[in-house]
C-alpha cells in the first residue's frame, strides 16, 4: 500500500512538473510502416527524416519552436488509414508526412485531406498519388512513369551504346512485381522503350511473395533477351539472379528499378555477381559538382550522421526521408512561420529551388492547381546507378555521374 | 516450347520438394493435436535466423547448424505446447486459431525488435550453384530440400507405422480416452508430437536459409503454400504433404510457363478445388479426420 502511494505521488509529480524551462514545441506526423513486411525501408525513411529533424532543431528550431515527430506504425493500408486518422484527430497534426510506400499513402492522404490537413509525401512514387488534384497533398519525389522511363534510356544512351548495336536489335523483357508500384514502373519502361525502337520480348507480372520463379526464369530462357528491365520487391530479386544462374540464363545488361536492388542486402546476397547491375532510382552519391555549395555540404553533414546513429551509410531511401522532410522544416514551415494549413499550403506552392538546391540534386518546385499531377515536384528525378566493386556508383545522366558504366554485356555466370 | 518440358517438370519437382518440407511438420501437428499452427512459418523464421546467426558469428554451415537450431527449437516448441496448446486443445476452434495466430504475430514483432526488420542472406559455395543431369539444371538447393523432405517423411512414417512409441500415438489419435485407459501418457505424446511438428518446421528453416532472405515475416510468405499442401494432402498424412506439395509445384511451373506466370497460383488452387471436389477428405485423408479421438 505504501509502496503504490509513493509510486502514485512521484508520478504525478512528475506529470505536473515542467521539465525545464521549454521551447515551445512544433508536432508533426510522420506516417512510416514500422513493423510487418514494409518495415526495413520504412523505418528506414524515417530515420532519415528524423536526422533532417535534428539538424534543424540544431540550428534553434523554427520561429523559436522546436520541432517533434509524432510517430505512427502504418503497416497497411487500413492500418494507415487508422493512424492518419488518429494524428489528425486525436493528436490534432495538421501537417503530417510520410510514407514510403504509395498503397499506404493513398489510404492516409486520403484522411487528411478531407479533414483539411497538409499530406507531404517523401517517398511513395506511385504517378496516381498526384494525379487525385488534391489541394494540399505535396510529393518531393519522382514519380514510377519518370524511374521506368529512365531505365528504358538507360539502355538505349549507355547499354546499346556500349553493345554496339542499333536498338532494332536489342531484345527487352521486362519483368515485374505484380502490386502498384511494380507495374506502374514496368509499363513505363516497357512503353519508353517501344518508343525508342527496341524490340520487347515479354512483360511478364508476378507475385512478390513467389517462393519459386522458375518458370519466369525458363520463359526468359526461352526469349532470350538482351536486356532485362525488373521491378522487384525483395526476396524475388533474390530468387531472380540464383535461378538465372542456376538455369544458365546470360544476357547482356540487367536494370533493376530501385527498392532492393540499391539495398546492401542485396548485394550481400550475390556476392561479387552482383557487379555489373544496374539500379535506377535517386543517389545519396551523386556528382556534388549538380549540388549547390548548401546542398553538398548538408548531404555530407547527413551522411555522417546517419553513418555514427546507424552503423551504415544512408540508402536512397533514407536520403528521400531526410531530403524531402529538410525541404518541408526548412522552407516550407520555416515560410509560413506557422503550422496553419492554408499558410503551409502557400508557402510549399510558393517554393522555388532551382536544380542542385537539395541534397538528391533535385530543385523543389510543384505542379501548380491547374496540371494533372497536382501537387507533383516537377524538379524530381532518378539516377542510374551501377554495382561496381560491391559499390553503388553513379553512371547517369552525365551532370550527376560520377564515373562510366562497365560490365557491358555482363559476362557469363561462371565468370562473375 | 515442348523441348523444355522435362526443365520444367524438374524444376515443378524441386520446387515441390520445398513445399513438401515446408507441410510436414504442420500435418503431424494437426494429424496428433487437431490444431491448425498458424506459427508454423513463424518457427521456421526463427531456425533461419537461427541458422543465419551460427553462420555470420560462428561461420557455422547452415546445414550443419541444423544440429544446434532444431534441439533449442524443439525444446521451445515443448515449452510453447505445455502453456499455450495444452490449455486450448479442447477449445473451440476459434480459440486456437486466436492463440496460434496471437504467438505468430508474437514472434514475428518478437524477431522484428531483437534483429531488426533487415534482410539477411547466408551465402555460401553452393547457394546458387547448380549439377546439370542429363541436360536438366538442378539447384543444389533445392535438391537438397527436395532429398531432404523425402528422408524426413520416410523418417516419420516408419517411425509413425514401425515403433512403439508410433503406435501409442496413432492409438491416441484414433481414440484418446481408450489410449489413455491402456497407459498411455497423452499429455507427454502431444508434447512430444508438438515438439517433433515444430522441430521439422525447424529442419525446414536451417536447409531454406541458402535459398531465401531471413527477415521477421519470412514465415508468412513461405508458409501460405503449405496450408494448400496440407489440405490437399489430406490433413494430418506426412504421406500426402509429400504428394500434394509435389503435385502443387509441378502444376505451378508448367502454368508458369505456359500460360502466365501470374497465374501460377490460380491454376493451382483450380486444381486443389477440383482434387477437393472429388476428394473432400484429400488425397490420403480420412472423412471426418478433424472430429477423430477429439471425442
Amino acid at each position: 500500500m505504501n509502496l503504490r502511494r509513493i509510486l502514485l505521488a512521484s508520478m504525478t509529480a512528475l506529470i505536473f512538473t515542467p521539465l525545464h524551462a521549454q521551447q515551445a514545441t512544433w508536432k508533426i506526423g510522420a506516417l512510416y510502416p514500422l513493423t510487418g513486411s514494409l518495415a526495413l525501408l520504412g523505418t528506414e525513411n524515417l530515420n532519415g527524416a528524423k536526422i533532417a529533424v535534428d539538424m534543424i532543431n540544431e540550428q534553434g528550431g523554427i520561429a523559436g519552436n522546436k520541432i517533434e515527430l509524432v510517430t505512427g506504425d502504418a503497416s497497411t493500408p487500413d492500418k494507415a488509414q487508422s493512424e492518419a486518422e488518429r494524428l489528425s484527430s486525436l493528436e490534432n497534426l495538421k501537417v503530417i508526412t510520410g510514407t514510403y510506400s504509395s498503397g499506404l499513402s493513398f489510404a492516409a492522404s486520403q484522411v487528411v485531406e478531407r479533414r483539411g490537413g497538409i499530406y507531404w509525401e517523401t517517398g511513395g512514387i506511385s504517378d496516381g498519388l498526384t494525379k487525385r488534384g488534391f489541394k494540399n497533398y505535396f510529393r518531393v519525389v519522382f514519380t514510377a512513369s519518370q524511374n521506368g522511363q529512365l531505365a528504358a534510356g538507360l539502355a538505349k544512351d549507355v547499354i546499346a551504346k556500349s553493345l554496339k548495336k542499333d536498338v532494332k536489335d536489342i531484345k527487352i523483357m521486362v519483368v515485374h512485381e505484380d502490386s502498384d508500384y511494380g507495374t506502374s514502373v514496368a509499363t513505363a519502361a516497357e512503353t519508353r522503350a517501344k518508343e525508342l525502337g527496341f524490340a520487347i520480348a515479354a512483360k511478364t507480372a508476378y507475385k512478390a511473395t513467389s517462393t519459386d520463379l522458375s518458370p519466369l526464369i525458363l520463359r526468359m530462357k526461352a526469349e532470350a533477351p538482351n536486356i532485362v528491365i525488373a521491378s522487384s520487391y525483395a526476396t524475388d530479386a533474390l530468387l531472380i539472379q540464383r535461378q538465372m544462374k542456376q538455369l544458365g540464363v546470360n544476357i547482356d545488361a540487367f536494370i533493376g528499378t530501385g527498392g532492393i536492388y540499391g539495398l546492401a542486402s542485396f548485394a550481400e546476397g550475390l556476392g561479387s555477381a552482383v557487379n555489373g547491375i544496374f539500379d535506377t532510382e535517386g543517389s545519396a552519391n551523386i556528382n556534388t559538382a549538380a549540388l549547390s555549395k548548401d546542398a553538398a555540404k548538408q548531404l555530407e553533414d547527413f551522411k555522417k550522421r546517419f553513418q555514427s546513429a546507424h552503423g551504415k551509410p544512408p540508402s536512397y531511401v533514407g536520403t528521400q526521408g531526410f531530403v524531402g522532410t529538410y525541404v518541408l522544416l526548412d522552407n516550407v514551415l520555416r515560410k509560413a512561420g506557422s503550422l496553419d494549413p492554408e499558410k503551409v499550403r502557400v508557402a510549399a506552392v510558393a517554393l522555388d529551388i532551382p536544380d542542385g538546391g537539395t541534397a538528391l540534386g533535385w530543385g523543389v518546385k510543384f505542379a501548380g492547381e491547374s496540371d494533372p499531377m497536382r501537387g507533383q515536384n516537377i524538379r524530381s528525378y532518378p539516377v542510374a546507378q551501377q554495382w561496381q566493386n560491391g559499390k553503388l556508383v553513379v553512371v547517369s545522366p552525365d551532370k550527376t555521374k560520377t564515373t562510366d558504366a562497365i560490365l557491358i554485356p555482363l559476362p557469363a555466370w561462371d565468370k562473375r | 516450347m515442348l523441348s523444355i518440358l522435362p526443365q520444367l517438370i524438374a524444376s515443378g519437382l524441386l520446387i515441390g520438394g520445398v513445399y513438401a518440407l515446408l507441410s510436414i511438420g504442420l500435418t503431424l501437428i494437426f494429424g496428433v493435436l487437431r490444431i491448425v499452427n498458424f506459427a508454423q512459418g513463424e518457427f521456421i523464421m526463427l531456425a533461419m535466423f537461427g541458422a543465419f546467426w551460427a553462420n555470420t558469428l560462428l561461420g557455422i554451415d547452415p546445414y550443419l547448424s541444423a544440429l544446434v537450431v532444431v534441439p533449442v527449437i524443439f525444446f521451445i516448441g515443448m515449452l510453447v505446447e505445455r502453456y499455450v496448446i495444452q490449455r486450448i486443445l479442447f477449445a473451440a476452434h476459434s480459440m486456437q486459431i486466436f492463440a496460434t495466430f496471437g504467438l505468430s504475430v508474437l514472434m514475428q514483432n518478437l524477431a522484428l525488435t531483437f534483429w531488426g526488420p533487415d534482410y539477411h542472406s547466408v551465402t555460401t559455395s553452393y547457394t546458387s550453384q547448380s549439377f546439370t543431369i542429363a541436360g536438366l539444371s538442378l539447384s543444389a538447393t533445392s535438391l537438397f530440400a527436395f532429398i531432404a523432405a523425402i528422408v524426413m517423411a520416410a523418417g516419420l512414417i516408419g517411425f509413425l507405422h514401425f515403433t512403439r512409441g508410433g503406435r501409442a500415438l496413432r492409438a491416441m489419435v484414433q481414440n484418446r480416452y481408450a489410449a489413455s485407459l491402456m497407459g498411455v501418457d497423452t499429455k507427454r505424446l502431444n508434447r512430444l508430437a508438438f515438439g517433433c511438428g515444430v522441430g521439422c518446421a525447424a529442419i525446414c528453416g536451417c536447409i531454406l536459409t541458402p535459398m531465401y532472405y531471413t527477415f521477421p515475416t519470412v514465415g508468412v510468405d513461405l508458409i501460405i503454400t503449405a496450408f494448400v499442401v496440407v489440405v490437399l494432402g489430406g490433413m494430418g498424412s506426412v504421406a500426402g504433404a509429400v504428394v500434394g506439395g509435389l503435385i502443387i509445384g509441378v502444376a505451378q511451373t508448367l502454368t508458369g510457363f505456359y500460360l502466365s506466370v501470374e497465374f501460377k497460383d490460380v491454376v493451382a488452387l483450380l486444381l486443389f478445388i477440383v482434387i477437393l471436389l472429388v476428394r473432400p477428405q484429400g488425397l490420403f485423408g480420412r472423412a471426418g479426420t478433424e472430429d477423430i479421438g477429439m471425442k
